[in-house]
Formats: C-alpha cells, sequence, structure tokens
C-alpha cells in the first residue's frame, strides 16, 4: 500500500516537473533614443542610438544605467502607396547592424547581429511612423536567448521630416550630413515558442517532492498502527 | 497714403488665412519628459471589436528624450478603453499616476501595424498636478486585421508615450504665405507706378 502511494506521489511529481519544464518564456529588450537619418553621397544611412530601459525573461539581467542600444541601416528602396511612404534598408557594410552593451564598467557585450527587413514606415505628413525588422544573433551573452525567430519592433515620433515621397532624398543632391531626426521607442523580443526551464521552480518542486515522501511515510505508517488499536 | 491702406486691406485678410492654414496644417510633438508604456508578458495588448477598443500594458519609466531614464518605478498597469468614435478612459496604476479622458482617438493602418494618437485631459493621479492637458502617441503591430475603429482585430507589441503635446507650425504653408503677401507688395508697387 505504501509503496503504491509512493507511487502515485512520484508520478504526480513528474507531471508538475513536465510542467515546469514547459513553462514559456518571452525574452524581451526595451530601448529609448534618439534616431537620425543622413545623407552620405546620395545614398541614405539610418542610425538609432538609445539605451535599455528594461529587461524582461532575461538569464542575464543587465545592467540598465549606462547600457546601450543601437542599430542601423543602409537605405535600400523607398515607395509611396495609398498615402503611406515606407523605406526598406540593408545591413551595415561594417559591422553588426544591431548591438546591446551592458552598462557596466567593462562594457560587455550583451548581443549583437544582424536585421534584415528592416522596414520604416508612416502616413504621408505625420510625423510618426514605425519601424520592424528580423533580427539574427551573431554574438553576445544573451545569443542563445534570441536566437529563434527574433524581431525588432519600434515606434518613431517627433520626426523632425514629415512622411513623404521626398522624406528621405534618395538620389537627390542634398549635400552630407543629418537628413531629418526623431525619437525612438521600441523593443527587441524572441516569439512565444521558446521554452525555457525554470530552475528555481524545479530545484523547488523536487525539495518539496523529497519532504514529502519523508513526511507522508511515516504518517501513513502511524494512520496504519493507530487504525489498527482503534479496532 | 491710398497704397497703403489697399496694402492693408488685403493683408489683414491674408493674416488671418495664414493663421487659419498654419493651425489647420499643424503637426504635434510630444514633449519629454514622458511616460514610457510597453507591452509586457501578461499584458493583453490591443483588441478591438464592433463597440470598442481596449488596449492594455505596462508604464514602466519616465524618460527624457535621448532615452535616459529620468524615474524607474515599479511597473504600473496601464489601460485604455475607446468607443467607435475615439472617445474614452485612460489610467496609469489603477488612477494612482494618471487618471484621464480622451478624445480624437486615431488609428493609422500602416499594414503590419499601426501608428495610433488621442489628446487627454487629465482627471486624476499624481502626474495630472503639473498639466491638466497632454496626449498619447503609440504603435502596435502584428495584427489580425484591418485596423480602424469599430473593426474586430487583434494585435501586439504595444509601444506608447505619455506627455505634453505642443503643436508646432507646419514651415511650408507660413513659406507660401511669405511669399503670397510680396506678391501683394508687388502688385501693390505695380500699380502705384501705373
Amino acid at each position: 500500500m505504501t509503496t503504491i502511494n509512493h507511487f502515485k506521489s512520484i508520478l504526480a511529481g513528474l507531471g508538475m516537473c513536465l510542467l515546469a519544464f514547459n513553462v514559456s518564456a518571452y525574452p524581451q529588450l526595451t530601448f529609448d533614443g534618439r534616431m537620425t537619418y543622413n545623407l552620405y553621397s546620395k545614398s541614405g544611412l539610418l542610425n538609432v542610438e538609445g539605451t535599455l530601459t528594461r529587461s524582461q525573461d532575461i538569464s542575464l539581467a543587465p545592467q540598465l544605467q549606462g547600457s546601450i542600444f543601437e542599430f542601423g541601416g543602409q537605405l535600400a528602396t523607398t515607395s509611396t502607396n495609398s498615402g503611406v511612404t515606407r523605406a526598406t534598408f540593408t545591413g551595415l557594410n561594417n559591422g553588426p547592424d544591431l548591438r546591446v552593451v551592458n552598462g557596466d564598467s567593462g562594457s560587455t557585450v550583451l548581443l549583437e547581429g544582424d536585421l534584415t527587413g528592416l522596414l520604416m514606415r508612416g502616413a504621408n505628413g505625420s510625423n510618426m511612423g514605425i519601424l520592424s525588422a528580423q533580427f539574427s544573433p551573431t554574438g553576445g551573452s544573451l545569443l542563445n536567448e534570441f536566437v529563434v525567430g527574433a524581431k525588432l519592433f519600434a515606434f518613431q515620433l517627433n520626426l523632425t521630416r514629415n512622411f513623404g515621397p521626398a522624406m528621405f532624398g534618395q538620389g537627390e543632391s542634398f549635400g552630407q550630413g543629418e537628413f531629418f531626426a526623431g525619437n525612438v521607442d521600441g523593443k527587441l523580443s524572441a516569439p512565444a515558442s521558446v521554452s525555457v526551464p525554470e530552475p528555481g521552480v524545479l530545484i523547488l518542486l523536487m525539495l518539496g517532492l523529497g519532504l514529502g515522501l519523508l513526511v507522508i511515510s511515516p504518517r501513513k505508517k502511524f494512520g496504519q498502527k493507530f487504525s489498527h488499536h482503534v479496532s | 497714403m491710398k497704397m497703403w491702406n489697399k496694402i492693408i486691406k488685403t493683408a489683414i485678410p491674408v493674416a488671418a488665412s495664414l493663421l487659419f492654414a498654419t493651425a489647420a496644417n499643424a503637426a504635434t510633438t510630444l514633449v519629454y519628459p514622458a511616460l514610457d508604456i510597453q507591452q509586457l508578458t501578461g499584458d493583453a495588448g490591443v483588441t478591438s471589436t464592433a463597440t470598442s477598443l481596449t488596449m492594455g500594458g505596462t508604464a514602466i519609466t519616465v524618460i527624457n528624450s535621448g532615452g535616459a531614464v529620468l524615474y524607474n518605478f515599479p511597473d504600473q498597469p496601464f489601460s485604455l478603453t475607446s468607443d467607435t468614435t475615439g472617445s474614452g478612459t485612460l489610467s496609469v496604476g489603477n488612477g494612482s499616476i494618471l487618471a484621464a479622458t480622451f478624445s480624437n482617438l486615431s488609428l493609422v493602418d500602416l499594414g503590419g501595424g499601426a501608428t495610433f494618437s488621442a489628446d487627454l485631459t487629465y482627471t486624476g493621479g499624481s502626474m495630472a498636478t503639473a498639466n491638466m492637458t497632454g496626449g498619447i502617441e503609440g504603435s502596435f503591430f502584428n495584427a489580425t486585421g484591418s485596423i480602424a475603429l469599430g473593426n474586430a482585430f487583434t494585435a501586439d507589441n504595444l509601444i506608447a508615450k505619455i506627455g505634453k503635446v505642443q503643436t508646432v507650425p507646419v514651415p511650408a504653408a507660413v513659406w507660401l504665405f511669405g511669399s503670397g503677401l510680396l506678391g501683394l507688395l508687388g502688385i501693390a508697387k505695380r500699380k502705384k507706378a501705373a
């Protein structure tokens, strides 16, 4: 009887253990900062530089103060359709497209990698827009947490040039320098499918299971003896 | 003297038109420091039905324009509920940080994402003491349907900012009217010469 009870407890424990293993995490880094769009030799360079404002479901909690979140892209195409102007960007020629540096004194690289499908779009006449891209990490201590299906989303506001067909000055002789600027608020996130075991929960579960078995066994024995005495 | 009277008579309606056109074409700028809203795990995101639109997120920091965190308070719930006319209520920290009514909520479908903005009138909360009006501007992504008030859709990755809003005149309109005024002066001069 006692063996069957132990077996039942172990089965229940294993079930809970499996549930704990399937806890999904949504790794996410949020950032805030400034963006500039510069013209160099009739081509455009988008640059965003900000700071980390929060992290979520990250194994190594970054030191937010002094941290850097930066990314950029080279203008590829522009188009205007149905009152919306879109611009696509390709990766930077030298170095990673995106880089996150920890705010510690050692300037540890938390994440770096490349952006694909970087797209900026907004309604003509508006100074607000959005940025989106897929992110493929190539290095950094948080590489494994963003290795599958990571995406970049950002909100652009207070742009000094409104969206419109001439927004990016592509191929025009405007000279070099800052063409427009603005504020950016965004996030880098990995999809919900990323399943991360939570070690704390598992340790607590195993401890509870072990202690539970230790407590249950004497009580069962005592209960059996007590019932014999009563009868 | 007659010429100046003519100029003044012509210039006054033009100046009035200038003011009207400038205000009509004004863009808005969100003034920092601003409250930073993000959708975190467990937050509702954006849900729209035929009768209402709701947003659920978390207020995480107060931020300056360079991205530096001015105040990093414990996470506070953010919620917004709008009717199909773009009016409704908003709260941060269940009203302890900010409670507001809003109007003119507009959504702009950008394909795969959207921007939104609304005019706020603060009704309570610690943030409401300095300025009784402000604005919210933001975006969301991955919408499941056509984005418009009264349409059924859901979306995620909500990002928003709440702060004071300034109206900025559109420079192009000013220049157009400036050149118009110069033209009038030229006409007056030609008439005088004739």
